[in-house]
C-alpha cells in the first residue's frame, strides 16, 4: 500500500500538469465544440446563410442606400469606418468576407448608364478568405442591381423612387424551396463525439505526463535500487505502481468525460444509452495508450521536462493525425495512410459510429468493438515495449553506480 | 564579460530539453499545419457548386428558366453550377442522398421553378454557401420573372420592344474584385502567425533556465557564480543575451523552416519579420526573467506556469482553430487593450502587420508595444535579481 | 593585519539566532578549522563574510579592508568551495574549471595554464571531457574543489569538503589543502569531524548555536580543559562504593561505569593509569582491556557543553 499511496502523491504534488492538461484543455475542447456546430438549425430545414458583409457607402443616394437595405436582408452588415486600416481589418480578419465600396455619385451614373443604355459603371467588391462566401455575396448584389438596371432600363422615365420600388416590390418574391431530410446529417450528439476526439488530447497529454512523472519518480536509479532492496516482492511494488497509474488514468478519463457530459449531456437525448455507454467504454480504452506511452517514458527514465514535452507533443501530434482537430477526409491520402497505424483514427472512427448507433444489433456493434479491440492492441503492444526496454535498462552500466554522485551532491 | 556570455552559450545549448519547446515543437506543429491547412484554403475557395438538374418535360417547357440554368452552368471564367442531369426526381434525390450534389433544381406541372436542398449544415460551411448560392440563383429567376410581370400589368408598352427586354435583363458584372490590403487574405497564414507567438512565448524557457543559475537563492551553482570576481551587471547582461541569442536563433529557425520549408508567404517583407523575431525573442527573455527570478518557487512549477501561460495566451491569440481566431479577433475589436496586453496576440500581429498593410506603422506599434511591456518586466524583474545578498539562502 | 576580520557580526534567522556576536580573525598562511556540530552556523558565517547573506549587525573585513557584495577586488582573491557541488551539469570537467576560473582571471593564456595545473592539482587528467553525471561522488567533490582554487586565490573557504567522501578521495582532499596552504594560501575549513579538523588546522574555533566557544591550537583547547588522560578498564561489574573511591583519587575528576567498562577522566599526571588499576586490584576486580588516551577536542566540546559532538 506504501508504495501506491506515495505514488498518488508524487502526482499530488505536480498540480500544474492535472489543471493544465486535464483542466484547461478540456475546457478548451468544450469551448471549440460549443462553437463547432452552431449554425445547426434545430428542426432540420434549410436556411438561407447571411454572410457578415460591410457596405462603405460614400454616395449616400437613394440607390445606394436601398442596395444596403437589401442587403442588409440578404446579407449581416457589420458596420466597418470608412478608413483604410478599418477596411483591411475587416476583410484580413474575416470579420466580413466581402466589402462593397459605392464610390461618390454612382447611384446617378448607374440609372443613367441604365436608362441611356451604356456601360453601366462597376462597383469595387473585396473578398476576404473563402471565395466561396464572396461569390454568394457577388451574386446577390448583381441580382438587385440587375433589377434596378432592368427597371430603369425599360422605363427610361420613371423617377428614382418608382424604380427602387418596383425593384423592391420584385426583390420580395422568392423561389420554393424544399429541405430533404438526408440520413448523415449532422446531429447535435455530434458535439459530444467531437468533444471526446478531441479528448484524445487533453487525456494523452494529462496521463503521459502524470504516469511518465510517477515512473521516473520510481524509477531514479538511487530510488530503484532501494526499493529493489526493500523486503517487498518486485511484483508487489510493481503491482501497487500499476494500480497507481491506473487509478491516474481512470481519474483523467472520469474527468474528461464528466466535463463532457456536463456540458454536453443534453445533446444526447436521442442517442441510446447503450450507444452512450459505448462511446464511454471507447474512451477508457483509448486512455490505455497514453498509459503504455506514459510507462515507457518511465521505463526509459524520462525526465519531468521530458514527460511534459513528449505527453503535450505526442497528445497534439496523435490526435492530429487520428482527425481530431481537423476531419480526416480533408487531409493528404498519405496522412490518411499514416493515420492507420496511430490509435486515435481508430478512436474517432468508433466514437463517431458508436454516438451515430439507432439501434444496438450485432452488425451494428461489432465493427465498433472490433475498432476498440485494434486501439487496446495498441496499449498492450506499447506496454510489452515498455516492459522490455525497462529489462534492458536495468542491465545496463548507466543503471549501475553514479547515482550515487548526485544523491551526495 | 564575454567568457560567461560563452559560457550561458555553451551551457544553454547543452540542455537539450529546451529545443523540445523552443525549436522543435513549432517546427512540428507548423508541419502539422502544414498538413491541416494544405486543403483548407482550397476549400473554401470558389468552385461551382454541384447541382442536379431534372431534365423532364416540365423542365424542357420553361424554356426561360432552363436557358438561364444552363447559361449558369456554362464551363467558363464566371460558371456558378456545375450541372448534373437526372432524367427523374427520384434519381436526383438518389444523388443528393448520396451527397454527390448540394441541391436539385427543378420544375413544377405548373410550370414554376423549384429547388431541394439537404438541411442547413451551419456556419459558413462550403456546402451551406454553396445552398444558398442555388438559393440566390433561384431567386434571381423568379425576382426578373416578377419584375416582368408587374410591369405587363402596369406598363405593358414598356415590354414592347423584345430586343429591349432581352438586353434589359443581360447585363455585365456590377462588380470588380480589387484587393484593399498589401497580400491577399489567407485564412491559414494567421495560424502560422498565432504559432510563432506561441513559440516566442516558449522560448520564455531559455531565459528561465538561465537566470535561475544566476540566483544565489535558488541553486547553490548562482551562490558559486555570485562569489566570482566578475559583477553581477555583467554576470546578468551576459546571461541574458545569451537567452536572447538562443531565443533568436530558435525562432529564426522555425521561421526559415514556416517560411521556406511549409511555404507559408510573408509578403516578400522577410527581413522586417527577422527584426520581429528579434523583438519577440527580446520579450520572450523578459518574460523569462521574470519567472526565473520568482523566489520561493520551484523550477517544476515555474516551468507549470510558462506552460499554463503560454497555451492561455496562445488561446487568445487564436491558434487552436477557427473558433478561437474569431475568438480573439473579436476581443481585438471590443477590448483592444486586453489584446494589447497579450503577448501571443501582438507577436501574431506584428506578423499579421507586415502581411495586411501596405504601411510599416501598424508593425511599429507592436513592435514598440512588445518592447515596452519587455521594459517592464525586465524592470518588475530587477526588484527580485538586484539583490546580491539574501536573508536565507 | 588580519586577513579575515569578523566583529561582533550577529544574523537572525526570523527567531532563530544563527551568529550571537560572533568574532573571527584568522591571519595570513593559517589553515583555520571551524569545528562544531551540523547547524552550529559555520556555513552561515561563510555565507556572511561572502556577502550572499544579509546580517543584522557587525563588521566584516577581508584583506583589511570592508567587504561589500561589490568589492570584486577583494573577491578576486577568494576561493570558495561551497558544501554543495555547484558546477554545471551541462559542461565538461574541463569546461567547468574554465567557466568559473574565468570569473576571476580574463587572460586566456594564462586561464589555459591555470585550468590544466587546477586538473593536476585534483588528479581529474583522465576525465578532462566527462560531465559531471558521469562522475562518482568522490570524483565530482574533486572536480567541485578545482572550480574554486583554479584561480589560485590568497584565501580559500573549504565547506564541508569531505562530506559523503570515501577515505581515500578524503585523504587525497586533507593533503591537497596542506598543499595549498604551503604554496601560500591561507585556508579557512569547516568540518564537523573532528579527527580531520586535529589533523590538518593550525588553528581551530569551536562553535555550537552561533557561538564561539572556544579558539586555539589544538593543544592550547585541551590545555583549556581539566582532562588530562581518559582511562577506560573493562571490568564485568563494579558496585558504587568501588566507584566511590575511584572517584575519590587525587587525580580523577570523574568516573562512570557503564555495565562493561569503568571510563575515568583524570588530570594531568605521570600515574594515573597505576592508581586506578591499584583501587581496582585492592577490591579483587578483574580487569579486561585497559585504554589510556590524550583528550580529544571531543573532550573539549564535552566539557564546554555538556554533550558530546558526535550526536
Amino acid at each position: 500500500m506504501q508504495a501506491f499511496k506515495a505514488a498518488l502523491r508524487i502526482v499530488l504534488n505536480h498540480p500544474v500538469y492535472l489543471l493544465v492538461y486535464v483542466g484547461f484543455l478540456s475546457c478548451m475542447g468544450v469551448f471549440i465544440s460549443a462553437s463547432i456546430n452552431s449554425g445547426v438549425a434545430d428542426d432540420g430545414s434549410y436556411t438561407a446563410t447571411k454572410v457578415p458583409i460591410a457596405v462603405v457607402d460614400r454616395d449616400q443616394s437613394e440607390l445606394s442606400e436601398s442596395l444596403t437595405a437589401y442587403l442588409g436582408e440578404t446579407a449581416e452588415l457589420v458596420d466597418v469606418a470608412d478608413d483604410s486600416f478599418a477596411m483591411q481589418d475587416a476583410v484580413a480578419t474575416g470579420e466580413v468576407r466581402y466589402l462593397l465600396v459605392i464610390p461618390q455619385g454612382y447611384g446617378e451614373d448607374y440609372l443613367e448608364a441604365a436608362r441611356t443604355g451604356a456601360v453601366e459603371p462597376t462597383l469595387e467588391s473585396t473578398y476576404s478568405f473563402g471565395t466561396m462566401a464572396g461569390t454568394l455575396v457577388d451574386e446577390q448584389v448583381n441580382q438587385y442591381l440587375g433589377l434596378v438596371r432592368a427597371t430603369a432600363a425599360l422605363e427610361p422615365d420613371a423617377s428614382v423612387p418608382s424604380v427602387l420600388a418596383r425593384a423592391d416590390q420584385a426583390a420580395a418574391e422568392s423561389a420554393d424551396v424544399e429541405t430533404v431530410q438526408t440520413p448523415n446529417g449532422a446531429k447535435p450528439a455530434d458535439r459530444f463525439a467531437f468533444y471526446l476526439q478531441w479528448g484524445s488530447y487533453t487525456m494523452t497529454a494529462a496521463i503521459v505526463v502524470c504516469v511518465g512523472l510517477l515512473m521516473s519518480a520510481f524509477n531514479r536509479t538511487d530510488v530503484h535500487r532501494r526499493n529493489l532492496i526493500a523486503p517487498v516482492s518486485t511484483l508487489r511494488l510493481g503491482m501497487q505502481k500499476a494500480a497507481a497509474c491506473l487509478l491516474v488514468t481512470l481519474a483523467v478519463w472520469a474527468i474528461t468525460c464528466g466535463i463532457g457530459l456536463a456540458a454536453f449531456g443534453s445533446s444526447l437525448g436521442g442517442v441510446p444509452l447503450p450507444a452512450v455507454a459505448l462511446v464511454l467504454a471507447t474512451a477508457l480504452v483509448f486512455s490505455l495508450v497514453p498509459l503504455s506511452i506514459g510507462f515507457f517514458l518511465g521505463q526509459i527514465g524520462a525526465s519531468e521536462m521530458v514527460a511534459n514535452a513528449v505527453g503535450n507533443i505526442a497528445g497534439m501530434v496523435i490526435s492530429f493525425l487520428g482527425g481530431a482537430w481537423i476531419s480526416l477526409d480533408l487531409l493528404a491520402p498519405e496522412v490518411q495512410t499514416l493515420s492507420r497505424f496511430i490509435p486515435t483514427s481508430w478512436y474517432t472512427e468508433a466514437i463517431g459510429q458508436a454516438i451515430h448507433l439507432t439501434e444496438i444489433t450485432p452488425e451494428t456493434v461489432l465493427p465498433i468493438l472490433g475498432n476498440i479491440g485494434i486501439i487496446a492492441l495498441f496499449a498492450i503492444a506499447l506496454f510489452a515495449v515498455g516492459l522490455a526496454v525497462g529489462r534492458l535498462n536495468l542491465r545496463s552500466a548507466e543503471a549501475g553506480g553514479n547515482a550515487g554522485a548526485k544523491a551526495a551532491a | 564579460m564575454f567568457n560567461v556570455f560563452k559560457g550561458a552559450l555553451m551551457v544553454l545549448t547543452r540542455k537539450r530539453e529546451l529545443f523540445i519547446w523552443s525549436l522543435a515543437f513549432p517546427i512540428l506543429l507548423s508541419t502539422m499545419f502544414m498538413l491541416m491547412f494544405a486543403n483548407l484554403d482550397d476549400a473554401t475557395a470558389f468552385d461551382p457548386v454541384a447541382t442536379a438538374v431534372v431534365t423532364d418535360a416540365h423542365y424542357d417547357e420553361a424554356t426561360a428558366f432552363s436557358s438561364v440554368i444552363d447559361e449558369l452552368g456554362e464551363e467558363g471564367d464566371d460558371q456558378l453550377l456545375d450541372i448534373q442531369t437526372f432524367a427523374t426526381v427520384d434519381e436526383a434525390r438518389n444523388a443528393l442522398t448520396a451527397g454527390e450534389v448540394i441541391g436539385i433544381v427543378s420544375v413544377e406541372a405548373d410550370g414554376t421553378p423549384k429547388l431541394a436542398v439537404s438541411p442547413d449544415s451551419g456556419g459558413l460551411g462550403v456546402e451551406q454557401i454553396g445552398r444558398t448560392i442555388l438559393d440566390t440563383v433561384m431567386n434571381t429567376y423568379v425576382r426578373n420573372a416578377d419584375l416582368l410581370a408587374s410591369l405587363a400589368a402596369d406598363n405593358p408598352l414598356a415590354l414592347a420592344d423584345p430586343d429591349l427586354v432581352e438586353e434589359a435583363l443581360t447585363h455585365g458584372n456590377a462588380t470588380v474584385q480589387v484587393s484593399l490590403t498589401h497580400s491577399t487574405p489567407v485564412q491559414s497564414v494567421r495560424y502560422y502567425y498565432a504559432l510563432l507567438g506561441m513559440a516566442a512565448l516558449f522560448c520564455g524557457q531559455v531565459g528561465m533556465l538561465a537566470i535561475c543559475e544566476t540566483q544565489p537563492n535558488l541553486t547553490p551553482l548562482g551562490a558559486r557564480r555570485a562569489i566570482g570576481a566578475t559583477s553581477r551587471g555583467k554576470t546578468l547582461v551576459a546571461t541574458l543575451a545569451a537567452s536572447w541569442a538562443i531565443s533568436f536563433a530558435c525562432l529564426l529557425v522555425a521561421f526559415l523552416f514556416i517560411r521556406f520549408v511549409v511555404g507559408v508567404d510573408f509578403a516578400g517583407r522577410e527581413g522586417m519579420c527577422v527584426v520581429a523575431i528579434a523583438v519577440a525573442a527580446l520579450f520572450a527573455t523578459s518574460l523569462g526573467t521574470l519567472l526565473g527570478s520568482l523566489p520561493k518557487v520551484g523550477f517544476g512549477v515555474k516551468t507549470g506556469l510558462l506552460t499554463g501561460l503560454t497555451c492561455l495566451l496562445s488561446l487568445f491569440a487564436g491558434l487552436y482553430g477557427e473558433p478561437c481566431m474569431d475568438l480573439a479577433d473579436q476581443i481585438a475589436r471590443e477590448a483592444p487593450v486586453l489584446a494589447a496586453v497579450n503577448p501571443a496576440k501582438v507577436v501574431t500581429d506584428a506578423f499579421y502587420s507586415l502581411y495586411y498593410y501596405d504601411s510599416l506603422v501598424p508593425f511599429a506599434e507592436k513592435a514598440g508595444i512588445l518592447l515596452v511591456m519587455t521594459v517592464v518586466l525586465f524592470a518588475v524583474s530587477a526588484l527580485f535579481v538586484r539583490r546580491q545578498r539574501y536573508a536565507s539562502l | 593585519m588580519h586577513i579575515v576580520d569578523v566583529n561582533n557580526l550577529v544574523k537572525r534567522y526570523k527567531e532563530v539566532v544563527a551568529l550571537d556576536h560572533f568574532d573571527l580573525h584568522i591571519e595570513p598562511g593559517e589553515v583555520f578549522g571551524l569545528l562544531g556540530p551540523n547547524g552550529s552556523g559555520k556555513t552561515t558565517a561563510i555565507n556572511c563574510i561572502l556577502q550572499l547573506l544579509t546580517y543584522d549587525k557587525g563588521e566584516i573585513k577581508l584583506f583589511g579592508e570592508k567587504m561589500t557584495p561589490t568589492r570584486y577586488d577583494l573577491k578576486r582573491k577568494i576561493g570558495i568551495v561551497p558544501q554543495n557541488v555547484a558546477v554545471f551539469e551541462e559542461l565538461t570537467v574541463r569546461e567547468n574549471i574554465d567557466y568559473f576560473c574565468a570569473l576571476y582571471v580574463e587572460d586566456k593564456q594564462k586561464r589555459r595554464s591555470l585550468v590544466d595545473e587546477a586538473i593536476e592539482f585534483v588528479g581529474l587528467e583522465d576525465y578532462t571531457k566527462f560531465r559531471p553525471r558521469k562522475l562518482s561522488g568522490g570524483l565530482l567533490r574533486r572536480l567541485n574543489i578545482a572550480c574554486g582554487i583554479a584561480h589560485k586565490p590568497e584565501l580559500i573557504f573549504f565547506d564541508e569538503p569531505t562530506v559523503a567522501v570515501d577515505p581515500q578521495s578524503r585523504n587525497s582532499i586533507l593533503e591537497g589543502i596542506l598543499r595549498l596552504n604551503r604554496e601560500g594560501s591561507t585556508v579557512v575549513y569547516t568540518s564537523h569531524y573532528m579527527e580531520e579538523v586535529e589533523e590538518i588546522c593550525t588553528r581551530i574555533m569551536i562553535m555550537d548555536q552561533g557561538h564561539a566557544l572556544a579558539t586555539g591550537t589544538n593543544d592550547e583547547l585541551k590545555a583549556m580543559i581539566g582532562t588530562g588522560e581518559r582511562i577506560r578498564v573493562e571490568v564485568n561489574a563494579l558496585d558504587d562504593a568501588l566507584l566511590g573511591t575511584v572517584r575519590a583519587l587525587p587525580n580523577v575528576l570523574g568516573a562512570t561505569f557503564d555495565g562493561t567498562a569503568l571510563e575515568a577522566a583524570c588530570t594531568n599526571g605521570t600515574h594515573n593509569v597505576s592508581d586506578v588499576l591499584g583501587v581496582l586490584a585492592t577490591a579483587g576486580v578483574a580487569t579486561g582491556r585497559i585504554y589510556a588516551e590524550p583528550p580529544t577536542l571531543n573532550d573539549v566540546f564535552l566539557e564546554i557543553t555538556g554533550k558530546a559532538l558526535r550526536d
